[in-house]
C-alpha cells in the first residue's frame, strides 16, 4: 500500500474521528488539520440549516453536535447537495440520532417534510413524466401530526425560541399534497382529506371526471350523484387553479 | 466572475461589459430540474461563455490497490452531460484530495508534497484530460498544513506536476498570498519559481486574518474565504503575474457577502485597470 494511501486514510480517520492510532501524521499535523475539521463542520452546519431550517430552530442548542456525529456516522458518498440532504434525513431517523439527542416526536415527520422539498425542487423527474394530467413532481406524505401548523408556529418571529422548543403538540393525523409548481417552480402543499386522496389516485390512472364519479358512487340515488358530481366538479377547478391538474 | 445563486441577477443585469465570461461550480449545475435549471438556462441563453472550475474531483486521492485512478463515476457523468452542453475551452479543479476511500470531505484537504503524489495527481489529471477530451488546468490551493514531511517545495510540487500531466496552470494570486504569510516565505519569489509559461487563468480574491479556530483555539494569520474585500498586496501580484506572463482569463473569486455588489464592481475595475 503505498505511502499517499496510508496518509490519505490517516487523515481520513482523523477528521472522522474514527481512530487515535496514527503512524504517519504528527501531533502537529493533527493539529493543524483542526483547521480543516472546524471549516468543514461550519460549512456542513451552515448548509444544512438552510435546507432543513425548521428542524434547526428546534436543535438549534444541539445543532454543532449533531452536524458532527452526522458527519462522522452518515459521510456523504456524493458531493451534490440533494444527496448530502437525503443523508442527513436518514441520520436523523436512525437511532444514533435518537438515542443522542433530545427533539420533539414530530421531528422525524418534520425532516421528512423538509427532505421531500429539497428533493422536488431539484428533481429533473418532469422530463420523464410528460405525460401525466397530474403535476409531474409531487409526492402525497402521511403524517401523524399538524406539520403544516407546526411549521407556521416554528416560523412566527413573535414566538420565543424557548416556548417553539418546549410546546408540547398532540398527535392530529395529516396528509399533504407536495408538489413543485408548474409556473413558479416553487414547492407548496396541499392539505388532502381521504376523499381527496382517493380522487388523486383515480387521476394519477387518468380516469376522466364521470369514470371517478362512477367509482365513487355506490348509491343509485340520483340525487346523490349528482351532488357528488358537482363536488368531483369544484375540486377539479381547485385543484386545475393550483397547478396539481395540469392537462385535464 | 464566479457564478453564484445570489449573484446571478446582479451579474445578469451587469451585461457582457466587465464580466465576458463566468465560471461555475459544475458539481451545483448536474442532476437538477426545476428553478435552477430554469435559472442556468437563463445564464446559458446569455451567450456569456462559462467555464467549469470544480471542488470535488479530487486528483490529490491516491487510488485503492490495484486501480488506476480513483473517481465517482456518477459524478463525472453529469460533468460530461454538462460539459457537453456549455462547450467549455477547458476546466480545472485544485491541487487537493476531497474525496478518501468514496467519501466526500466538503472541503479541499492538502495533497502531500511528495515524488509518489507527483506521479498520482499527473495520472489523475490524464485520465481526466482523455474522458473529457478538455484541456485541464490545476489550481495552486491554499493550505494550513504540510502533513507530512515534504519532499518538495510548493513550487517544484506544481511545475512537476504541470510538466508530468502537460496541463496547464489556474494560478490564484490570494493563495499565494494566504500561503506566502502563513507559511512564511515570499509570494514574489514563489510566482518566479512557477512555470509561468503554463499559466491560463488567474483567481484573485478576498481573504480573512486571524481565523480562530474553535476546535482548539488557535489563531490561524490567514484562512482563505473570498468572502472579503480583496488587499492591495494582492492586486500588486496580479500586477505581478501580468507582467510576467499572458493571462487568458482572470476571475474575481467571491463566495460570500454579496450585499454590496456595487463594492465588488470597483473590484473588477480595479482589476480591469490593472490588466
Amino acid at each position: 500500500m503505498s505511502k499517499l494511501y496510508q496518509v490519505q486514510q490517516e487523515i481520513l480517520n482523523y477528521l472522522l474521528n474514527r481512530s487515535t492510532d496514527f503512524k504517519l501524521l504528527s501531533k502537529d499535523s493533527r493539529d493543524e488539520l483542526d483547521i480543516y475539521k472546524s471549516l468543514i463542520l461550519n460549512s456542513a452546519e451552515k448548509l444544512l440549516a438552510s435546507g432543513f431550517q425548521h428542524s434547526h430552530i428546534l436543535l438549534k442548542s444541539q445543532w454543532r453536535d449533531i452536524i458532527k456525529l452526522y458527519l462522522e456516522n452518515f459521510p456523504s458518498y456524493s458531493p451534490i447537495y440533494f444527496m448530502i440532504s437525503k443523508n442527513f434525513t436518514e441520520f436523523i431517523k436512525s437511532d444514533l440520532f435518537q438515542k443522542n439527542f433530545s427533539y420533539p416526536d414530530y421531528l422525524g415527520e418534520l425532516v421528512e417534510l423538509e427532505w421531500t422539498k429539497i428533493e422536488l425542487l431539484n428533481s429533473n423527474e418532469d422530463q420523464k413524466n410528460k405525460s401525466s394530467i397530474l403535476n409531474p413532481v409531487y409526492k402525497i406524505l402521511k403524517f401523524n401530526y399538524p406539520i403544516t401548523s407546526i411549521i407556521a408556529y416554528l416560523a412566527d418571529t413573535t414566538i420565543s425560541l424557548e416556548d417553539k422548543v418546549t410546546t408540547e403538540v398532540e398527535a392530529d393525523s395529516e396528509n399533504l399534497f407536495v408538489y413543485r409548481d408548474t409556473a413558479s417552480l416553487q414547492i407548496k402543499t396541499f392539505l388532502l382529506s381521504e376523499s381527496v386522496i382517493e380522487v388523486i389516485k383515480y387521476l394519477e390512472q387518468g380516469l376522466s371526471p364521470e369514470e371517478i364519479t362512477g367509482l365513487l358512487c355506490n348509491t343509485e340515488n340520483s340525487g346523490q350523484i349528482s351532488q357528488i358530481q358537482q363536488e368531483l366538479f369544484y375540486l377539479l377547478e381547485n385543484l386545475k387553479k393550483l397547478n396539481i391538474l395540469i392537462k385535464y | 466572475m464566479g457564478l453564484r445563486k445570489d449573484l446571478r441577477k446582479n451579474i445578469l443585469e451587469l451585461g457582457t461589459g466587465l464580466i465576458n465570461w463566468l465560471e461555475i461550480v459544475p458539481e451545483n449545475y448536474i442532476y437538477r430540474g426545476g428553478i435552477n435549471q430554469k435559472n442556468f438556462q437563463e445564464v446559458l441563453s446569455s451567450n456569456i461563455p462559462l467555464i467549469p472550475h470544480g471542488v470535488n474531483l479530487s486528483i490529490g486521492t491516491a487510488p485503492d490497490e490495484g486501480h488506476r485512478v480513483a473517481y465517482d463515476k456518477y459524478l463525472l457523468e453529469g460533468l460530461k452531460n454538462l460539459f457537453t452542453q456549455i462547450q467549455p475551452p477547458w476546466f480545472s479543479d485544485h491541487i487537493s484530495c476531497t474525496r478518501i476511500n468514496s467519501i466526500y470531505l466538503q472541503d479541499l484537504i492538502p495533497v502531500p508534497r511528495t515524488f509518489e503524489a507527483v506521479e498520482v495527481v499527473a495520472n489523475n489529471i490524464k485520465f481526466l484530460q482523455d474522458y473529457f477530451q478538455l484541456p485541464f488546468l490545476i489550481e495552486n490551493p491554499s493550505y494550513y498544513s504540510d502533513l507530512i514531511e515534504p519532499e518538495l517545495n510548493e513550487a517544484d510540487f506544481i511545475n512537476k506536476i504541470l510538466a508530468s500531466s502537460d496541463c496547464g496552470l489556474l494560478l490564484d494570486v490570494n493563495n499565494v498570498f494566504v500561503n506566502a504569510s502563513n507559511h512564511g516565505y515570499s509570494a514574489l519569489d514563489f510566482i518566479d519559481s512557477l512555470d509561468l509559461e503554463r499559466v491560463v487563468q488567474v483567481h484573485i480574491a478576498g481573504h480573512l486574518e486571524n481565523y480562530k479556530c474553535w476546535i482548539n483555539n488557535k489563531v490561524l494569520g490567514i484562512l482563505d474565504t473570498h468572502g472579503h474585500p480583496i488587499r492591495k498586496e494582492v492586486y500588486d501580484l496580479l500586477a505581478y503575474v501580468a507582467s510576467k506572463t499572458e493571462i487568458k482569463a482572470t476571475l474575481l473569486e467571491r463566495d460570500s457577502n454579496f450585499e454590496d455588489f456595487e463594492a465588488i464592481v470597483q473590484e473588477l475595475k480595479t482589476i480591469e485597470l490593472i490588466l
